[in-house]
């Protein structure tokens, strides 16, 4: 017992040493570098002014949907839910996760040099550019065919070149944040890298593997078919490729949050971060598994094999193990946190903690929207089970709570301490206060809507549809009362939106000029070391090839050898 | 890596209940034979009027297979061909469908038929029609402007 | 990687937490999974 013990405080004084060591290299940045800033904020304008538009967008679905207004001069329903689904899933997300990304890299690892800062203006740039490309197109009624552009509807050529666009820019901006993370390691061998950036790593990394499959279905499919260069594409190849990226994009959504709530959520509260370890942990095995489970959203579609989509659905399984770490670690520094400050009793810590900080109470919302979020995407997973639910609105309602709360609510509120930092000014208690409002709105809003959109959905309204009464079918006449609940929940997420976004402009160029921090906890002073391991992205590129591999090489190969004739494109909008 | 006890109760908890779903799906599938739809027929789509069973749409009775009726079914934007299917209530029924263009949904809300039709793929669902009643059958995949009034009916009856 | 300086009594509301968590995404399954038994 004692000798145990001696040891233990032995362990312990050594890595002491080893953390200490750290964690002064982390004090020492505690600024992002000014010009560094200047990137991630036109990252987060361009993704602000996507919230405002694609915000628009909804408030008109929920409104259709009601059954009550009709959209005025021509324009259609599915042309405001691309614009919405394009602008909202896809520019204001990524925008924003490279906005934040980018800065946390410069904080953790240091400055960006002047070749990754010009990769990142260029990744911008080009991500921007195709943005535009793509939003003309949805404009001019062109593109219609949603965030996911299935074939054989066909897009303008156009609209497929900026999605492109998007994508390879954001290799390159992905890049310029790897080649900061790698300066670091060579230039601190044998040292733990900072937490927040090797997350940033892990992240693009599992995007870059993902997006392959996507860029390959826009290049030597959609574009081809779209320019006139072949006739015909297969289509279930396409969508076979497109879902190898779409799990994976949820997955780069919502891993930025996961970085907010492991590292700068503790610092907020006083605490630190319950382990390192576990924490790398579960990045690498988002790393490992989000890509080779795409069938699970194929899982109703014909020409592909049960056992390969139940094959998935077992990866997919995988999948939730790293959230369930995630679940015990934030309980965990919570606990511990609320313990330090005198919290007794079983749950007497939950009152010590800094509800009245934005910082803290926005993100944790998210977390515990997260909750049911998660609990609804095992049921989709759930293999037979999906038929259940598949492409009704429930589905809906699902990643609304999943990506626009508990992802989106968490970047609300690392707003409030981002912005001001890369700015230069300060959050006033006043901007405080109404960040806690904007999470309050936000969260009701979307419980109301959320909830309509489950039940409606188990009683089988379908989503992406306009408003109809189906013929005067009983059931359709059910579904219209969760529609109106829709509409209300919708019309307060718009009133959350404008919101925010006057906190955002205040933040921007009207609070006090001064300095907020940008926090990022510290390891707990006794933890053990990192093993090594966890760092050595060769060896898990070598597993996630593999994985996909496994998952992938025979269901492609028996689409392509069973390929019926391919399709022709439709504009049927 | 040392895991808190807590934390290890939690994992054997949560990962066990992970199993434990994919136990009973598995075994749903693999032993009852409930799995989602995934035949793997193809068909040119362009000639789909022409070929059989889709050139005859509609509620057959069959002998001689493991189910009673097939129910064929071809969507082409915005409708569905045939726009009512009539099936006597505790009859096995085959649903046997595909697109003449793009991708529709075929999706018998209230019930567990619900799958994807793709030109060129040919989807297939074997289910028993246990409860009367007329369910209404939408599409629920985007496929344009008339998506929302895509829709037929099943009505499952009380045999004659 | 437990913080050591505290004994493992410290979680227990982490604990409970988490286990009304699990419980919760269990009878969510169960319910979703009566349905689709009940339905055809
Ligand atoms: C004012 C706030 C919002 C409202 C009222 C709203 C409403 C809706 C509605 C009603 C739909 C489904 C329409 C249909 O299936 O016919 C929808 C779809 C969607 N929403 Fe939202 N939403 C809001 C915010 C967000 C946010 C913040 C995000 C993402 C971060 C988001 C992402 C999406 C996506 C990706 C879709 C799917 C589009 C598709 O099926 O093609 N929404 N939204
Ligand atoms: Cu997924
Ligand atoms: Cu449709």
């Amino acid at each position: 017992m004692s000798q145990a013990l001696a040891n233990k405080s032995k362990a312990a004084v050594n890595k002491q040493n080893i953390v200490g060591k750290v964690s002064n290299k982390v004090n020492d940045l505690m600024q992002v570098n000014r010009k560094d800033s200047k990137i991630a904020m036109a990252h987060i304008y361009v993704a602000m002014i996507a919230l405002l538009l694609g915000g628009t967008a909804g408030l008109l679905q929920v409104l259709v949907r009601s059954g009550e207004f009709k959209l005025p001069w021509g324009i259609g329903y599915y042309q405001v839910l691309t614009v919405h689904g394009v602008l909202l899933g896809l520019i204001l997300t990524t925008f924003f996760i490279y906005g934040f990304q980018i800065a946390a890299v410069s904080r953790t690892s240091g400055a960006l040099s002047a070749k990754q800062r010009l990769l990142c203006w260029i990744g911008f740039w080009t991500m921007t550019t195709g943005t535009a490309m793509a939003s003309a197109m949805v404009l001019l009624n062109e593109a219609s065919v949603l965030y996911t552009f299935y074939a054989p509807l066909q897009a303008h050529w156009i609209f497929y070149l900026g999605l492109t666009l998007v994508v390879v820019g954001s290799w390159i901006g992905g890049l310029g944040q790897a080649l900061r993370w790698m300066q670091w390691r060579k230039e601190n061998k044998g040292q733990t890298s900072p937490l927040l950036s090797f997350m940033v790593v892990c992240n693009n990394l599992m995007w870059f593997v993902a997006t392959i499959g996507v860029a390959s279905e826009v290049l030597f499919q959609l574009l081809p078919w779209s320019l006139g260069l072949v006739e015909r594409v297969d289509i279930l190849l396409s969508r076979t490729l497109f879902w190898s990226f779409g799990h994976a994009l949820v997955y780069f959504w919502l891993l930025p949050a996961y970085m907010i709530w492991y590292v700068v959520v503790p610092k907020v509260i006083g605490g630190k971060i319950f382990s390192d370890a576990l924490s790398r942990l579960s990045f690498i095995m988002f790393v490992l598994f989000s890509v080779p489970v795409g069938l699970h959203h194929q899982l109703t579609e014909p020409g592909v094999d049960g056992s390969w989509k139940f094959l998935q659905v077992i990866l997919t399984m995988m999948v939730v193990i790293p959230s369930l770490l995630t679940a015990f670690s934030l309980f965990a520094t919570f606990e511990i946190r609320g313990r330090a400050l005198g919290g007794k009793g079983v749950f007497g810590w939950l009152k010590q903690l800094p509800w009245g900080d934005a910082r803290f109470f926005v993100p944790f919302l998210g977390m515990l929207v997260f909750i049911p979020g998660g609990a609804g995407g095992i049921v989709n997973a759930s293999y037979q089970m999906n038929q259940l639910i598949h492409n009704t609105i429930w589905v809906t309602g699902h990643f609304h709570l999943t990506v626009a709360t508990a992802v989106v609510l968490t970047f609300f509120g690392a707003c409030y301490w981002l912005v001001p930092h890369l700015t230069g000014r300060t959050l006033t208690k006043e901007m405080n206060r109404l960040g806690i409002i904007q999470a309050i709105v936000w969260v009701v809003g979307m419980g109301i809507m959320s909830s309509a959109m489950h039940v409606a959905g188990l009683l089988g309204a379908p989503r992406r549809s306009a408003f109809s009464d189906y013929g005067g079918a009983d059931i359709a006449s059910t579904w219209v009362s969760y529609q109106i609940a829709q509409a209300v929940g919708g019309t307060l997420l718009f009133i959350g939106i404008l919101l925010f976004l006057y906190i955002f402009v205040k933040l921007c160029w009207f609070a006090p000029k001064g300095q907020e921090e940008f926090p990022i906890a510290e390891v707990a002073p006794n933890a053990e070391k990192t093993p090594a391991i966890l760092e050595n992205f060769k060896l898990w590129i070598v597993i996630l090839v593999a994985l996909v591999l496994i998952a992938y090489s025979f269901p492609i190969f028996d689409i392509i050898s069973n390929a019926p004739l391919g399709s022709k494109g439709y504009k049927l909008w | 890596m040392h895991l808190h006890k807590y934390e290890k109760y939690w994992l054997a908890f949560g990962v066990g209940s992970l199993i434990v779903f994919l136990l009973i799906t598995g075994i749903m599938a693999f032993h009852n034979g409930s799995h989602p739809p995934s035949a793997k027929n193809t068909i040119n789509y362009e000639k789909v009027d022409e070929i059989a069973p889709f050139n005859n749409p509609g509620v057959h009775k069959v002998e001689g297979k493991d189910w009673d009726y097939e129910a064929v079914v071809v969507a082409s934007a915005f409708y569905y061909d045939p726009p009512i299917l009539e099936v006597p209530v505790g009859a096995k029924v085959k649903f046997i469908a595909t697109s003449k263009d793009v991708v529709h949904g075929f999706e018998v809300a209230g019930t567990n038929i619900n799958m994807m039709l793709e030109p060129g793929y040919i989807s297939e669902y074997v289910t028993t029609v246990d409860k009367v009643g007329e369910y209404l059958i939408v599409c629920n995949e985007y496929c344009g402007v008339g998506h929302a009034q895509m829709h037929s009916m099943l009505k499952v009856v009380e045999p004659k | 990687m437990a913080n050591k300086n505290h004994s493992d009594g410290d979680l227990k509301g982490t604990f409970y937490l988490v286990m009304a968590l699990g419980v919760f995404i269990v009878v969510v399954w169960g319910l979703c999974f009566g349905l689709f038994l009940d339905r055809f």
